[in-house]
């Protein structure tokens, strides 16, 4: 192992804090810090909608993004559709035909990978609400350093690439990224995000099991 | 989703409390100054309103900045409310060439309450808007002309956006708190003119501006009960029941009286909702209560501001996820989250491309399970037991987390 | 028959075809449809394209303008990117303002190109803090059949290659701007960046893999940006995205890589050989 082991370097998530129920009106709700950045996600359903937006297989999901100050841009209906299309594979929708979800997401303090840490954030809401969900999901971000190192968090980096999977198989679900790089750092990204997942996937079961406990 | 009304039932519950309450209070005036029967009475008297409080009392104000300036979350019992302050150079209007503009705008999503729809205008909203801008830009608390660059050319425009998080009663104060602590707040970057061209400084470059304020107003609510009762700081439920209209209700007038006051007890908005008022006392004295709360209230804001500004001096990060709180049973944090993993570089890489595969023996450390299953079917007994209906959703959880098998 | 078998069991239909190894259309799991690409076509703008990719087809209009640039990053000029999605390319659609397909499109379509750092935007600044050119490419979408990222992508490549900005003279003094539109230097372009869609169909045991899928198989796979799609620009990735839609095992990524390397090598190819084409004919 000697050789191997000093190959082998500790990397560090960025320290994550958050709190369900934050919010006493909807239906469950989340707020996530991960490092400095900080998001706040509502759940509401299932409710009744306009019929016009209902689906006779299964339950509409609607995201809302609220940026912190100015008005909405087209960033916003980009990052809504990354966090629908995540969703909504995680939520088991044909339980609630003709229903509607709302997941609304806003920003608090964006010191990059606003998107990695919000789309977490609805995870836990989602989990908080009592939607029956498929699986949970884990977004972690990779960064590429200077000296072309992958580092995780990748804070302060102009290339990231950003992977969310799966808590059943550790696939990859959804996949976005910043800045150039070269085909052997996404898939050694990749593989990173996938190992890290597993600490996401671990501090939700701890979120879990704390108040299960004590129920 | 449409909006759950209030039933005949809970209306009057409501009222009878409230009107109960009041007789009470009348006859704690009356032995004031004996102490034992004072003691009775008070003993008597906690319950006044339904969540425990004394006509008076209003919920715990609490104000949380973030990282920029101008940028505050202020949550008035469970009423949160995020504000946030920005700046742009822009023309200035024709009529007024040498002032800076305020804009205000307030946006209830959804998550404020499941009623709301999003991207749409309610009344509420309008409702908020305008009584923001009373209270803001009518009373010309803001010195705009120091917000004047270029006379005719260009002046600062400050906008304040006002997102409802969660509406829990009162969104009237707690948004006008909000929005007086982050235009408090807010710095703007200094600009220099040489010539023709001005330049604007980035805050490492120059210390920003603070906005200039002339005076604080503030909005107090109170809920009016049967033309003689104010409640101070009313709740989802009060606010609904006392601007409803009950027909056998034991009172029927009522409203939401809105008194906007900064901290020299000067008047500056007065906005009545609901029943008419055949009784003036009541308005005179809510001012008079108004002006208490007012002065408070502004003289939290500013002690909240200058211990910020001060921990700011002294170089703490300062940020919205102080505002989670740790030891909640809802709550979790973990500082070090580490995984070891093989280094690895780019240029390293391309030279052997092709045993890529190998390189991943990532070693992460096997999580015990934390659960065994004895333990698992005793939480999931104690679920049944305390909450039938949602059995499915801890099963859910637990089967997603790969604890329960099956 | 088909027709009406298709209408009642969608999901089966597909499945049908798929567990035989061809798509419903023939095509083979990596077979692409074939591009035509026609430079110069709209005499009024400055630069234009028209691609075709399969039934897919968009029109690229690219129109100059001359601004000051903002207070904050005086040194650069503007590109502006848009996609329009209106109702004759799809029955999805509807007229009115941009549907927000439209606007993610718009903004993948913009991500990528800024990404890829093709263009420096300081080539388009004349005078630093006074004028700039102003770049604006609209892409219109004749026909939507899917992979429309691709097509958009080929479509601004194929029209910016073509581009050229007349010399203008601003003189300091009396600020005054003259532009010569006789004399022109060709926009330098570094590279191009080129997008390979995958549906990612999820069948019993495997997941299958589809290079450059019609809107047909997308909405069978997943629906809006569900398929994987990869950017390469001289070799290195500029992009990635995929959101939500089957899942994508580890050995398919490096299958994906491989047939997107291919496929950016031949759009570079047909790109650069329908603009000399071009060239020769207006010779």
């Amino acid at each position: 192992m000697g050789a191997e082991e000093k190959d082998l370097r500790d990397f560090k998530l960025q320290p994550m804090k958050c709190e369900l129920n934050f919010l006493s009106k909807s239906d469950g709700s989340a707020i996530l810090s991960q490092g400095d950045t900080v998001a706040l996600v509502s759940v509401n359903g299932p409710l009744d909608i306009k019929s016009t937006s209902q689906s006779i297989e299964k339950s509409t999901l609607e995201i809302l993004f609220c940026s912190k100050g100015g008005k909405p841009s087209v960033a916003d209906r980009y990052k809504e559709n990354v966090i629908r299309q995540t969703c909504e594979k995680a939520v088991l929708g044909c339980l609630y035909p003709r229903t509607g979800i709302t997941i609304t997401i806003q920003e608090l303090e964006d010191f990059g990978g606003f998107l990695s840490c919000a789309l977490n954030c609805a995870c836990l809401a989602l989990l908080n609400s009592g939607v029956s969900l498929r699986h949970v999901f884990a977004c972690v971000t990779c960064g590429v350093d200077e000296k072309g190192e992958v580092v995780l968090g990748g804070r302060g980096c102009d290339t990231q690439i950003s992977c969310v999977f799966d808590s059943i198989d550790k696939t990859l679900i959804t996949c976005f990224s910043e800045g150039t790089y070269s085909e052997g750092t996404y898939l050694e990204a990749v593989a990173r995000c996938r190992a890290a997942s597993e600490l996401v996937f671990a501090f939700y079961r701890d979120v879990v099991s704390k108040y299960s406990n004590a129920i | 989703m449409r909006d759950v009304f209030l039933s005949n039932c809970e209306k009057n519950f409501i009222q009878k409390i409230v009107s109960e309450g009041h007789v009470s209070k009348n006859e704690n005036v009356y032995f004031y100054k004996v102490f034992v029967i004072y003691l009775i009475i008070f003993f008597f008297n906690i319950f006044q309103r339904l969540d425990g409080r004394n006509y008076n009392e209003s919920r715990r104000l609490d104000i949380s900045f973030g990282s920029e300036y101008g940028s505050c979350v202020v949550s008035l019992g469970e009423t949160k409310v995020l504000a946030q302050v920005s700046c742009e150079v822009t023309q200035p209007k024709q009529i007024r060439p040498n002032e800076g503009i305020l804009y205000i705008n307030v946006e209830i999503s959804p998550m404020a309450a499941p009623q709301f729809e999003a991207n749409r205008q309610t009344d509420l909203t309008v409702y908020l808007n305008r009584l923001l801008e009373k209270c803001y830009k009518d009373s010309k608390c803001i010195d705009l002309e120091s917000l004047c660059i270029v006379v005719e050319e260009k002046v600062w425009s400050l906008r304040v956006d006002i997102k409802i998080l969660n509406h829990a009663g009162n969104l009237i104060e707690c948004a006008s708190i909000a929005t007086l602590t982050s235009l408090a707040h807010f710095k703007r970057p200094d600009v220099t003119r040489s010539g023709d061209s001005v330049i604007i400084h980035t805050i490492a470059e120059k210390d920003p501006i603070p906005t200039v304020l002339y005076h604080y107003p503030v909005c107090v609510t109170f809920a009016i009960f049967g033309n003689d009762i104010l409640l101070s700081d009313p709740s989802f439920t009060e606010e609904s029941v006392c601007t409803s209209s009950t027909e056998e209700g034991i009172n029927t007038a009522g409203g939401l009286l809105v008194i906007g006051m900064n901290q020299y007890k000067e008047l500056c908005l007065l906005d009545l909702t609901g029943a008419a008022l055949y009784n003036s006392n009541i308005v005179h004295k809510a001012i008079i209560n108004a002006a208490d709360r007012s002065k408070t209230i502004v003289d939290l804001v500013k002690k909240n501001i200058v211990s910020d500004d001060t921990s700011r001096q002294k170089r703490v990060k300062i940020n919205f996820s102080d505002i989670i709180t740790e030891d909640h049973l809802l709550s979790l944090s973990q500082k070090d989250l580490s995984i070891r993993l093989k280094t690895y570089n780019v240029d390293d890489m391309r030279t052997k491309h092709e045993n890529m595969d190998e390189d991943e023996d990532i070693d992460v450390k096997p999580e015990p399970s934390k659960y065994d299953g004895n333990e698992v079917f005793f939480i999931l007994l104690l679920a049944v037991a305390r909450d039938f209906a949602r059995v499915d959703y801890y099963l859910s959880i637990l089967q997603e987390l790969c604890i329960f098998p099956g | 028959m088909a027709e009406i078998y298709k209408l009642i069991h969608p999901v089966k239909y597909f499945n049908d075809y798929i567990s035989r190894d061809i798509r419903p259309d023939g095509r083979k799991f990596h077979e692409q449809r074939n591009i035509k690409v026609n430079v110069n076509s709209l005499k009024t703008a400055e630069a234009s394209a028209v691609v075709k990719c399969g039934n897919t087809t968009v029109v690229c209009g690219v129109q100059l303008e001359l601004a000051t640039p903002k207070a904050e990053e005086p040194e650069l000029g503007f590109l502006v990117t848009n996609v329009e999605l209106t109702p004759l390319c799809s029955s999805k659609y509807r007229p009115g303002p941009p549907s927000d397909n439209a606007q993610v499109q718009s903004y993948m379509l913009s991500d990528i190109f800024s990404n890829s750092k093709c263009i420096d935007l300081k080539d388009l600044c004349i005078v630093p803090d006074k004028l700039a050119w102003v770049v604006y490419c609209d892409i219109v979408c004749l026909d939507n059949d899917g992979s429309l990222v691709d097509a958009c992508i080929i479509a601004l490549m194929a029209s910016l290659k073509t581009l050229s900005l007349p010399t203008v003279t601003y003189d300091p003094e009396t600020e005054e701007i003259k532009v010569d539109p006789d004399v022109r230097t060709p926009l330098k372009v570094d590279g191009c960046p080129v997008a390979t869609s995958f549906a990612v169909y999820k069948l019993t045991e495997r997941n299958i893999l589809l290079t450059d899928p019609s809107a047909y198989e997308e909405e069978m796979c997943g629906g809006l940006g569900a398929h994987f799609t990869v950017c390469l620009n001289k070799g290195l990735i500029c992009g990635n995205h995929k959101f939500g839609g089957s899942h994508l095992l580890m050995e398919n990524q490096e299958e994906v890589l491989k047939i997107a390397k291919e496929r950016a090598n031949l759009v570079v190819k047909v790109i650069d050989s329908c603009i000399k084409n071009e060239k020769s004919i207006d010779k």
